[in-house]
């Protein structure tokens, strides 16, 4: 699942999406399964990712760490529950790419200089509406494959706390 | 439920292994880069391929019986005036070799186009670099200029045995030396230094000798100086620096001018790479 996230997500790279894929991925998977389970194979995932794209740092693999640490941050105080609520993670998830993405240019001669203003704004703003309309679907359409393979589903997992707590 | 103990040597473990992961991704040009850029390469191509046959899908739909033979017309007239070009270039080389023999001058270094897919484009960096479905086992060396259309876009970065990353024009790390036509003066070009961020990328050319006259809109080519590039390739075209003032002068030493590239930043598909014939 990991391997077709950052297939997507280099070829929406392609047409100039940068939808951070991986990144919401990451977040559904730290919420499901934990932190333990899930680093390792997010960060080789990420760094896959950084080296196909030829990036100078490691800019996938430090947006994995913030998304462990909003999953688990959600998973105790967010809501599982309702898909729209997902838009929330979903957006902070672009917009941490995003900033990430803005500092390492930053950080380079010449930062600003030879864009093209319309298309790398519009690239920008479907970089963090794509992560937001992005994690909603994603939550859906891996909670019905779980149904079906009988894993945990992200929706149930508060409530699966919950009883754990109860227990 | 693991033990205590188990979850703080599994913490250890991850976070050693993140941070080789850290060095592995910032080790430019390394050997775990390549690798992994090696093994990523199948799938990266398959994307390409998917892409085209989307594209030619849609061509398809769009054409009806009629036009598809009025397309096949037209392809056989282009053909035949195809064949007619290449009867004229086969004409004018051989009469080049025939006038180099009489003034016994050196042949020219022989260069070959190999052209190759984009494969990969990182959206936060779009204007600055790509990578490219061909690498060494193709026959393409570090350095090699790569063009998109007649001219030159970047140049090859980071080599692997079948991709490589090419860095533009846009960005600062790439160096080429350069001819402006016309003032017979040599340069070197730094990618992306000069303009702002509501234009397409801009280049400096320092080192330009002071006394050369310069105007604006002169064309600017590969020098092939060093051996490495092929020379006459082309590049853009001088702006001015200033009002009123086509170049700058540095330190009362050299001056430096502004070049546009000719290339289209926006939209590659398919690129070439110019290597020489002998090269491994």
């Amino acid at each position: 699942m990991l391997f077709a996230a950052a297939l997507g997500e280099l070829q929406a790279g392609m047409v100039g999406l940068g939808v951070p894929l991986v990144g919401v991925c990451a977040f559904y998977l730290t919420v499901v399964f934990g932190w333990q389970a899930t680093l390792l194979p997010l960060a080789v995932t990420a760094a896959c990712l950084d080296v196909a794209w030829g990036r100078q740092g490691p800019l996938s693999v430090c947006l994995i760490l913030p998304m462990v640490l909003l999953a688990r941050f959600w998973r105790n105080h967010g809501d599982c529950r309702h898909g729209a609520a997902q838009v929330v993670p979903g957006l902070i998830a672009g917009g941490l790419l995003l900033g990430m993405g803005l500092v390492v240019r930053l950080l380079q001669p010449g930062a600003w200089h030879g864009g093209e203003p319309m298309p790398e704004l519009a690239r920008y703003v479907g970089m963090v509406l794509g992560a937001g309309a992005g994690l909603p679907l994603v939550c859906a359409g891996l909670d019905w494959l779980a149904a079906g393979l009988g894993l945990p589903r992200y929706a149930d997992i508060q409530q699966r706390d919950g009883l754990a707590h109860d227990a | 439920m693991p033990s205590p103990a188990l979850k703080r040597n599994l913490l250890i473990a991850s976070s050693l292994l993140v941070l080789v992961l850290l060095l592995v991704t910032t080790a430019g040009g390394g050997a775990p880069r390549r690798a992994v850029s090696g093994a990523l390469r199948p799938f990266l191509s398959a994307g390409h391929v998917l892409r085209s046959l989307v594209r030619r899908g849609a061509g398809v739909l769009h054409v009806s019986g009629d036009s598809n033979r009025d397309r096949i017309r037209k392809l056989e007239a282009r053909v035949i005036d195809l064949q007619l070009e290449l009867v004229r270039a086969e004409s004018l080389a051989g009469e080049n070799r025939e006038l180099r023999n009489m003034l016994a001058l050196p042949q020219a270094p022989s260069w070959r186009h190999i052209a190759a897919p984009v494969i990969a484009r990182d959206p936060l960096a779009w204007n600055r670099r790509f990578r490219i479905g061909k690498g060494q086992a193709d026959g393409i060396v570090l350095g090699a200029v790569v063009l998109a259309g007649s001219s030159v876009i970047g140049r090859v970065t980071e080599l692997g045995g079948r991709s490589a990353m090419v860095t533009t024009l846009a960005d600062p790390a790439c160096r080429l030396s350069v001819r402006i036509r016309g003032a017979e003066a040599v340069g070197t070009l730094v990618g992306g230094q000069e303009g702002t961020w509501q234009r397409p990328p801009r280049c400096v050319v320092d080192y330009l000798p002071r006394d050369a006259v310069y105007r604006v809109g002169q064309v600017v080519e590969t020098s092939g100086l060093g051996g490495a590039v092929a020379p006459g390739l082309r590049v853009g075209r001088l702006e001015s620096w200033s009002e009123g003032q086509v170049v700058q002068v540095q330190k009362t030493t050299y001056a430096r001018g502004v070049l546009c590239p000719d290339a289209s930043f926006g939209d590659v598909g398919l690129v070439a790479v110019v290597t020489r014939w002998n090269s491994p």
